[in-house]
Parts: structure tokens; C-alpha cells; sequence
């Protein structure tokens, strides 16, 4: 009998998305679902082998993932399979780059100021999976500084942000003073009837630019805010600025650079954030724009 | 034409994007270079409605926070 008992490798399993259950020989299976988008015919095939192989329920994810849970070993070939036939991969688990969280941003959302899906899209693209890592790699990106996705939590955050940029040129300010009332962080303040805008208070959320009814405050730059760092455990912290306002390509550039240095310089088991308290921001920082990859 | 009574649409309680639709349907009414004067409540509707509006091509002349609500003074664009 013990024959037709099947070798099970089990961190192999758990890197390629089986997940070993407390009950025996039951795995909960992660499905990849990058910026938490999937469709309804793929809901539907999920749920189809959550009946047919699972138990009938599915479990949603801190992380916008769908994992079935009570999956017999028996049955990996047969729901990889059929996964595979409704586009759908399997999730990485372990020390490798995980699935790109990603709120709607600019596609959807009426705050949203940065491009989320493309930059998410270009990220999971490049990085998704990467394995040989010291330990994981989290990335999540959001689309403005309300920052709903969390990405301050994530080894690497992005967040779209907006520099305003008052003139009369273009349009005529009427002095109503609404870019001053929206206004959360008290950064703009009505001079002689015009606005001056303190931007080391600035939260860059572009609020005061999307309610002028003038139109006589613009985006004078515009892109993405980049932290490393974020992690939650045990020993939770949030991410710090790496680089303000980059482009969507320095971004990307900027984050493979970061992920060589952390292969580089981490200690096996040690994440990125914890590198950073070790070394020091500014030497991390050293180390990031000497990389060559 | 300051003399000219405005007719004031009073859009106080009233969400997005009602408001917004009301407004645009009120305009329609109008002929090109008219005013109208609406009433908004602070936040949302505040924040959203002018700027459509301009959107829109309209012209706002006014904008200015009374007690407890902003006074939007817009005058019909052409088309």
C-alpha cells in the first residue's frame, strides 16, 4: 500500500503556490491574480473547482488573491490543469517576488492621479516570480496619496502623485478659495485673493488641481513616489521615501536596481526593510544607484 | 446685464451627480450668455460641480462661500 504513495516535496509545493493545510494531504491552493483584477469566466471556472475538488469555499486574500483551500495532493495535475485552460496561474509563495497589488488609479477612481494598472502591469511583468531571493518581495502600487492599496507596507510602494503649480497665465483665478478649502494638509493659503501654495506641506494629491473651476492651477510635474522598506510580521514597519516624482521607467529601473541590491547585500531569511535599519538608508541608497544589473 | 434677474437654482441637499445633471439641464434652458446662479453644499458638491461645469466650456464668474453653503455664478458658453 505504502507503494502508490506519492514523494511530496513540500517547500517545492509551497513555491509554486500549494500551501500544506494543518488536516493531512490538504493543501490550500494561491491563485495568481495580479493587480486584484480577474474576470467573471475565470470567478467561474475558481469557483467550479472549488466545488468539484475543494469544499465549495474560496478564500480572499490580504493581498487581492484567491486561494481554494482543501485541495488533495492527488488532485494538484488535475486543478493546475484546468487553472491553466481558464488563464489563470498558480501564486508564488516563499522567497520570491509575490503577486503586484494595485488599486484602480487614473482607469477608474476620481482621485486617482497616477496610471496604477500600466505601471502594475509593466511591474508583474518584469519581476513577478523572480525566485533566489534572500526573502520575499512585496510591491504594491497606488494610484494617489490616499494610498488605499497601502503601499508603505510593501518592500517597495508606489504612489502616483501630483506637484501643483499656481499661474494666470492660462486661466484667470476668481479667488473663490476652494483650492484652499479642499485642501487637506493646509498647504494653500489665499493671499491678496490668490493662492500660495507651501508645498513642504504638500500632500501632492492634486485636489486643489481637480476642483479649480478656472482651471488656473496645473500639475507642474507629475509620476510616482518610490518606498523600500515596508514590511508587517512580527516586527511591522512602514517603507520610507526612496525617490520622489520618477517617471514609470525609472521606476521600473529603479526597482530591479533595488531587488540586486537587496540579492547583494541581505543575509538569507533577512527582508529588505530589515537590511535598511542594519545598513543604514543612505548607504542602501549608495549602493542602489551603483548597481548595474 | 447686472441688472438682468438670475434665476437661482437652489441644489442645497442634493448629491452627485444630480446636482450636476440639474444643472446642465437648467442650462439648457438658457440662451448663450445668460446667467445662472446656483447654490451648492460645501464638499463634494463643491468640489465637483464647477469644475464640470467649466469642463463644459461654460464660464464661472463667481464662486464665493456664504454661511453655510457656496454661491456659483455661471454664464452659458456658446452651442
Amino acid at each position: 500500500m505504502s507503494t502508490d504513495k506519492p514523494v511530496v516535496n513540500l517547500e517545492l509545493l509551497k513555491a509554486g503556490g500549494f500551501i500544506k493545510q494543518k488536516q493531512p494531504e490538504l493543501f490550500s491552493v494561491r491563485i495568481r491574480i495580479p493587480l486584484g483584477n480577474v474576470s467573471s469566466a475565470q470567478l467561474l471556472k475558481v469557483a467550479e473547482l472549488a466545488s468539484d475538488y475543494g469544499r465549495g469555499v474560496v478564500h480572499l486574500t490580504v493581498r487581492q488573491g484567491i486561494e481554494i483551500p482543501h485541495i488533495h495532493f492527488k488532485d494538484f495535475n488535475a486543478v493546475t490543469a484546468e487553472l491553466g485552460n481558464a488563464g489563470l496561474d498558480l501564486g508564488a509563495c516563499g522567497s520570491r517576488v509575490r503577486v503586484v497589488t494595485a488599486c484602480q488609479g487614473t482607469a477608474l477612481c476620481p482621485h486617482g492621479v497616477g496610471d496604477t494598472e500600466s505601471l502594475a502591469r509593466k511591474l508583474d511583468e518584469r519581476f513577478y516570480g523572480q525566485s533566489g531571493l534572500p526573502h520575499k518581495i512585496k510591491m504594491g502600487v497606488t494610484g494617489c496619496p490616499n494610498s488605499c492599496i497601502k503601499p508603505q507596507e510593501n518592500d517597495l510602494g508606489y504612489i502616483g502623485v501630483v506637484e501643483p503649480f499656481f499661474s494666470e497665465t492660462e486661466a484667470e483665478c476668481i479667488s473663490c478659495g476652494l483650492c484652499e478649502e479642499v485642501c487637506t494638509s493646509g498647504a494653500i493659503s489665499l493671499i491678496d485673493g490668490k493662492p500660495v501654495i507651501d508645498l513642504s506641506r504638500c500632500s501632492y494629491d492634486a485636489k486643489c488641481i481637480s476642483s479649480c473651476p478656472t482651471g488656473s492651477i496645473s500639475p507642474h510635474r507629475q509620476g510616482w513616489n518610490v518606498f523600500v522598506g515596508g514590511k508587517w510580521g512580527k516586527e511591522p514597519q512602514i517603507g520610507v521615501l526612496f525617490k520622489e516624482f520618477v517617471s514609470e521607467e525609472e521606476a521600473l529601473q529603479i526597482t530591479g536596481n533595488v531587488i540586486a541590491a537587496f540579492r547583494k547585500l541581505a543575509g538569507e531569511r533577512e527582508r529588505l526593510g530589515s537590511l535598511i535599519n542594519r545598513i543604514g538608508l543612505d548607504a542602501f541608497r549608495n549602493e542602489v544607484l551603483h548597481v548595474r544589473d | 446685464m447686472s441688472e438682468t434677474k438670475v434665476e437661482v437654482l437652489d441644489l442645497r441637499g442634493v448629491v452627485c451627480p444630480i446636482n450636476f445633471v440639474e444643472v446642465k439641464l437648467k442650462l439648457e434652458e438658457l440662451e448663450t450668455g445668460e446667467c445662472l446662479e446656483v447654490w451648492l453644499d460645501g464638499g463634494e458638491p463643491v468640489e465637483n460641480v464647477p469644475r464640470s461645469v467649466k469642463e463644459e466650456q461654460h464660464k464661472v464668474l463667481v464662486l464665493k462661500k456664504e454661511q453655510d453653503y457656496w454661491r456659483l455664478l455661471i454664464e452659458k458658453a456658446t452651442g
